[in-house]
């Protein structure tokens, strides 16, 4: 299809093909992430209403009664049961709804056509029906706020026999089946997107575009779309089989059970940790699929304005790849204690305990890109130095957690929730600011306001520390998580203060959210208009025009000459070269080696993908000189 | 062996009946009313309160619902209808299939969230239970008044309260003098068209600010939240432990503090200037052969380490002479079982759980008469069904007309659950529950060889308090009722989870008696606790046993007090009389 052609029949687009039923990756990418803004704003209030509760135990709230009316917080204080199940849709809308639809279907979706070159995704139509699915499960979970007894309420992780039992708890109810129908639905959103990534990086990339010239975002994203692949399907099964417990009577985690509601029951010969294998078997590389896309966002911005080349390119990618193939053997090690083998315990430990080896080649890494750089601090480079300091300060504290004799001590203290909402869920956070910060320019075509971002990164950092560290001191004193109140023993009593300051430091971090959400939408309509090449980067999204087309590139896709890292190189005036330019002499040998007269305009895929990866493989023991 | 369910011997509240009896004549109560047609006295509230602790404490308080409806003012709510309150207190089940009103309102009100049975009460222990409701309870919540005396103790709250909130604020208002002086620089650079901030160097020098503002912290913090952390361990593979953990802190914290500084000196020194260009400098593999390799190193060490330790903790086979103790978890609360005068823990199991043999422990006595009760509430059951439900519904349907707004909705809903089946169909499944069980139990009264009925457990000790002997090994086999729990000790370094249908178990030394512990803390009212620490309901967070540990002597005097759960023991006044020849039997059984 001609170019020409292209343009004039995205003209003709209805208002409901155009921004409903869009085809178009860059809209699709729009769409995940106001819906991944929508989720984790009602995530992060539903944090802020349980903090309050654990700093103000006594304290009456009458808006919380407001909120959710005289059954859930009778005189304006939260009921045990909802504040359960507050914790439980925090933890998953923000697991699942934001850190991993919201991050990686918008970066994905806008950023591997943008930066392989391509047009749009290897199916246009699977990427809508993925984003519609994570709509229809993101309405699913919601609407089980208003059911009768409640959302899902037995933790993120939903354990069974709690979440199996519809008696055992109010929220094992009609909640739960939602929590599950929509798990489901977002599996499949997932799934379609994945494959989706993978072929449209494999097969799509422009000429040139050989997988070691990809940026470190395209290799961060493919790899998570990897592992989401592997595991999600492994959830599907798992929650499936819980559905079958709850509902037909079999008893595949269910045994030995007598409940205080409905006796002895029939359930015998299941048993509850196969669920929990099957979950972690997801879950921890969920874990990946969350914070890689963050790290690789994190590796194009510090590059990009640290006007540097990232520091070992080759490191980088095989340390994601050592990450992403570690991360299926670690799970584990959430389940040290739960009556697993102590042998098995052990082996856990020891994978455990080498995946933080690639994680500190990243930081280093990440250190010594910026030594000597000459550093603009744009917003979006202020929340990737944002994301490395949590990535060191949560990524030391599992090493203490992966340590299956410490974790006997540490397992569901507050050091976990400290742990993983520093390294997974800010780090992750701030990755995915960053990039909103660094792409908006690329998705609306204006820039948010400089100023008011700074703002906003200083207060969401110095908030995140103040929330997140105090949760290690708890932790080693022995104070476990998923407490409604802290009344049970006389010693939890001198961490209510504590816990004042992390509500408070929790609601100043909620009204920097407030800037920025008004940053964002104001910025989509009055922003300063961004230009071309706002941050004069190399990958080849920037070459694209302001307007956004469909098909992206009005002429031909741009050809690619080098890698994405040609930042200040020496003996050339400007202190970057975009990946499609050549250098001197290389344009002709590139022509003649591929044996026709220009740059293809079809976008056919790449050939030989075999041989590339073994042109990768070549190229690892035998690093760039370019 | 005589059993007879009704007239179970109290096994946890001995002491006190006895106490009760001597000084109920002694003491007159500032009563107002009789409660039960009995006399309150301060023995009875004293009872009461105790027996609300082990009992009552995890799903209720006196003000305020917790996971059960507040019971303060319980008495006047139920116009003092004692027989019925008892009967709700001890089977509230029973009451509730017997198509009760007043209990399906309840249950249905609480989501169907049944409460536990206490047939093990008798009625004069629940009507002092009540005594010390209708009285006020303790005066002030419990809880919140140990939480305020605990807080004063290890600190000085008011001096570390204020720091905290000086620091909020400090940091609050240099956030707003920023956001302001942001927008003044803003406007004025709109206005004269000019550059007047350099926006770069700000953030630079505040990277720099941030980072000796965040050591600083850190430090601070751990200056007061240091004293908070566990003491040294009470037990003998926690020091194992504790020495991992030192380790561990050794290598990552000065990792901490270089990488953090570095990042944010960098981020300073580095900042755009003009004129300068960066450093073209893409690799350097020396570089990074040496960040891989050392912490390759550094974790292989720590591996290691962690892989010796945690063999040391939960794969040894030395503690072959541990105390066996079960642990039994069930929502919301724990119980302990302590083999009896033979030694050894009686098989149990989940069929054979009902109000007066919480923990299922077998017998076959028991048994036999659980069949019995099962059959009986399968009769009703089905009597229900047949002859009840039809009468209730065109009942219902009569009553009907009339109704208005949320009371007809109601009333309609209820109609729906019996035309739609609901209500038969869930008497239908528990009808078959109860026969699946029936069957399962005459299977095993039947089977001669192994039976779990060999008469093992009649003497066990069935408690709800945790009691080790000082530098005694202990193993502790843990059973859950329901859902998972988990069984956390931290002053032991211990922690398991107890599953349902999936036996697990903890060996270890405890080494650091109750009264030492309160002389390391400080603190004269410390006791070790067993708290449950995986998500199990609702009251989750309420879910405790006290766990004493002391030398033999006491130890031996304490499980002497203990009844077993089947065999009629001596009268507490012989109990309470010197009987060295059963303190020696109860020493060498602990010896075991």
């Amino acid at each position: 299809m001609s170019t020409a052609a292209h343009a004039e029949h995205h003209h003709k687009e209805t208002f409901l093909s155009k921004y409903v039923f869009s085809m178009d990756h860059k809209m699709i990418s729009k769409q995940f992430l106001i819906t991944g803004i929508v989720m984790g704003v009602i995530g992060m209030a539903m944090s802020i209403l349980f903090r309050l509760q654990l700093a103000y135990p006594d304290t009456s709230f009458p808006i919380l009664e407001w909120l959710f009316g005289s059954k859930w917080a009778p005189d304006g204080k939260l009921d045990a049961g909802y504040y359960m199940a507050l914790v439980t849709m925090h933890g998953t809308i923000m697991v699942f709804y934001v850190l991993t639809a919201g991050l990686s279907g918008t970066f994905a979706n806008l950023l591997l056509p943008l930066q392989c070159g391509a047009r749009d995704m290897a199916s246009p139509f699977m990427n809508m029906l993925s984003y519609w699915f994570f709509f229809l499960s993101s309405v699913v979970l919601l609407s089980s706020l208003f059911v009768e007894t409640g959302p899902a309420s037995g933790g993120w992780t939903i354990y069974p026999p709690l979440s199996a039992l519809p008696k055992a708890m109010p929220g094992s109810g009609m909640g739960m089946t939602l929590w599950l129908v929509a798990i489901v639905l977002f599996i499949a959103s997932s799934l379609l997107g994945g494959i989706n990534y993978i072929s449209t990086v494999l097969n799509m990339r422009t000429k040139g575009m050989s997988m070691t010239r990809l940026p470190l975002t395209v290799w961060a994203l493919f790899l998570t779309a990897v592992l989401g692949l592997l595991s999600f399907p492994v959830l599907l099964g798992g929650g499936l089989l819980l559905l079958f417990d709850r509902g037909f009577g079999t008893s595949f985690y269910l045994s030995d059970i007598y409940l205080g509601s409905a006796g002895a029951l029939e359930h015998t010969g299941g048993s509850p940790v196969l669920f929990q294998h099957l979950f972690w078997f997801l879950g921890h590389p969920e874990v990946y699929i969350i914070i890689m896309p963050a790290l690789g966002i994190t590796s194009e911005v510090i590059a990009v304005n640290a006007r540097k080349p990232i520091f070992g390119y080759t490191a980088m990618v095989i340390s994601l790849l050592g990450i992403a193939f570690l991360s299926f053997i670690v799970w584990g090690h959430h389940m040290f204690i739960t009556g697993m083998n102590p042998l098995l315990g052990a082996v856990f430990l020891i994978t455990t305990l080498i995946i933080a080896v690639p994680s500190a080649v990243k930081t280093f890494n990440y250190l010594a890109t910026l030594w000597r750089g000459n550093i603009r601090f744009t917003n979006g480079m202020l929340f990737a130095i944002g994301l490395v300091s949590f990535f060191i300060s949560g990524g030391l504290t599992g090493i203490f957690l992966g340590n299956a004799a410490l974790d006997i001590q540490l397992h569901d203290t507050y050091f976990v929730v400290a742990h993983f909402h520093i390294v997974m869920g800010c780090a992750a956070i701030f990755g995915m600011l960053a990039g909103i910060y660094h792409w908006f320019p690329k998705m609306f075509g204006r820039l948010m306001n400089k100023p008011l971002g700074y703002i906003h990164f200083w207060l969401t950092f110095i908030s995140a520390y103040l929330v997140f560290f105090p949760m290690h001191f708890m932790g080693l004193a022995g104070v476990p998580r998923r407490y409604y109140a802290f009344t049970l023993l006389p010693e939890y009593g001198v961490w209510f203060d504590v816990n004042v300051l992390m509500t408070l430091a929790a609601i100043v971090g909620g009204i920097a959210q407030l800037i920025f959400l008004y940053n964002f939408f104001s910025s989509i309509f009055y922003g300063k208009k961004a230009g071309a090449n706002p941050w004069q980067a190399n990958t080849l999204e920037w070459t694209t025009p302001e307007e956004r087309i469909h098909g992206n590139w009005p002429g031909e896709i741009p050809t690619v000459y080098r890698w994405a890292y040609d930042y200040s190189k020496p003996d050339h005036d400007e202190d970057f070269i975009m990946q499609n330019i050549p250098d001197e002499g290389q344009e002709v040998e590139l022509f003649e080696t591929s044996g026709s007269a220009g740059p293809d305009e079809k976008e056919t895929p790449e050939k030989e993908n075999v041989l590339h990866f073994w042109t990768i493989l070549k190229r690892w023991f035998n690093p760039r000189t370019a | 062996m005589t059993y007879k369910p009704k007239n179970l011997t109290k096994w946890l509240f001995l002491a006190i009946g006895l106490f009760v009896f001597n000084l109920s004549f002694a003491f007159k109560s500032n009563l107002t009313r009789q409660i039960n047609g009995q006399d309150g006295t301060d023995a009875r509230i004293e009872e009461g309160s105790t027996l609300f602790a082990a009992n009552c404490a995890s799903c209720h308080a006196l003000n305020g619902k917790v996971v059960g409806p507040a019971l303060g003012g319980v008495v006047d709510k139920y116009g003092e209808d004692y027989t019925w309150l008892i009967a709700w207190i001890k089977n509230n089940q029973k009451l509730i299939k017997s198509g009760d009103e007043r209990a399906n309102k309840i249950y249905n009100e609480y989501n169907g969230q049944a409460m536990n049975l206490f047939e093990n009460l008798s009625d004069d222990q629940i009507t002092s239970l009540l005594m010390w409701i209708d009285n006020g309870g303790d005066g002030d919540a419990p809880a919140a008044a140990e939480t305020t005396a605990a807080a004063d103790a290890p600190v000085d709250e008011s001096v570390f309260n204020n720091v905290n909130w000086v620091l909020v604020f400090m940091v609050i208002l240099v956030f707003a003098i920023i956001v302001l002086i942001f927008g003044i620089l803003e406007l004025v650079s709109n206005i004269t068209g000019r550059q007047i901030v350099n926006w770069n160097n700000v953030n630079a020098f505040m990277m720099l600010v941030f980072v000796f503002l965040f050591f600083a912290l850190v430090i601070y913090e751990y200056q007061i939240h240091g004293k908070l952390l566990l003491p040294v361990s009470a037990s003998e593979h926690g020091v194992e432990l504790d020495k991992m953990m030192k380790w561990t802190w050794m290598a990552t914290l000065p990792i901490f503090f270089i990488t953090q500084f570095l990042l944010f000196f960098f981020s300073f020194k580095y900042r755009q200037q003009p004129g300068r260009k960066a450093f073209y400098y893409p690799h350097n593999n020396n570089l990074e052969y040496v960040w891989t390799i050392i912490p390759a190193i550094v974790l292989a060490a720590l591996v290691s380490g962690g892989f010796k330790t945690w063999n040391k903790i939960l794969r040894s086979d030395t503690n072959k002479d541990a105390t066996v103790i079960e642990v039994f978890a069930y929502q919301f609360g724990w119980n302990a079982r302590y083999a009896g005068e033979n030694g050894k823990l009686g098989k149990a199991n989940y069929n054979l759980i009902n109000g007066v043999n919480p923990l299922g422990v077998a017998n076959r006595e028991h048994a036999t008469a659980l069949i019995e009760e099962l059959e009986a509430d399968i009769t009703a059951m089905q009597l229900k069904i047949d002859s009840i439900l039809p009468i209730e519904e065109a009942k219902l349907k009569s009553t009907l007309g009339g109704l208005v707004g949320d009371e007809r909705a109601e009333h309609l809903k209820k109609i729906a659950s019996y035309t739609s089946g609901d209500v038969k169909n869930d008497l239908e499944l528990t009808i078959r529950a109860r026969k699946t069980q029936i069957e399962r139990l005459k299977l095993a009264l039947a089977t001669e060889q192994g039976s779990m009925f060999d008469g093992t457990g009649d003497d066990d000790l069935v408690v709800q308090e945790l009691h080790f002997v000082k530098g005694k090994p202990v193993t502790l086999k843990f059973r859950a009722r329901d859902v998972i729990h988990s069984a956390y000790l931290p002053y032991f370094r211990t922690q398991m989870n107890v599953v349902p249908g999936l036996p697990t178990e903890f060996t270890f030394t405890p080494t650091i008696s109750t009264s030492e512990m309160q002389a390391i803390k400080n603190d004269p009212n410390f006791d070790y606790y067993l708290v449950c620490n995986k998500i199990c309901g609702n009251a989750h967070f309420n879910m405790k046993m006290k766990v004493i540990v002391e030398d033999e002597k006491s130890y031996a005097k304490w499980i002497n007090e203990q009844a077993g759960l089947f065999v009629k023991k001596a009268t507490p006044a012989e109990e309470a009389a010197p009987a060295a020849d059963s303190t020696a039997t109860q020493q060498s059984i602990a010896q075991n």
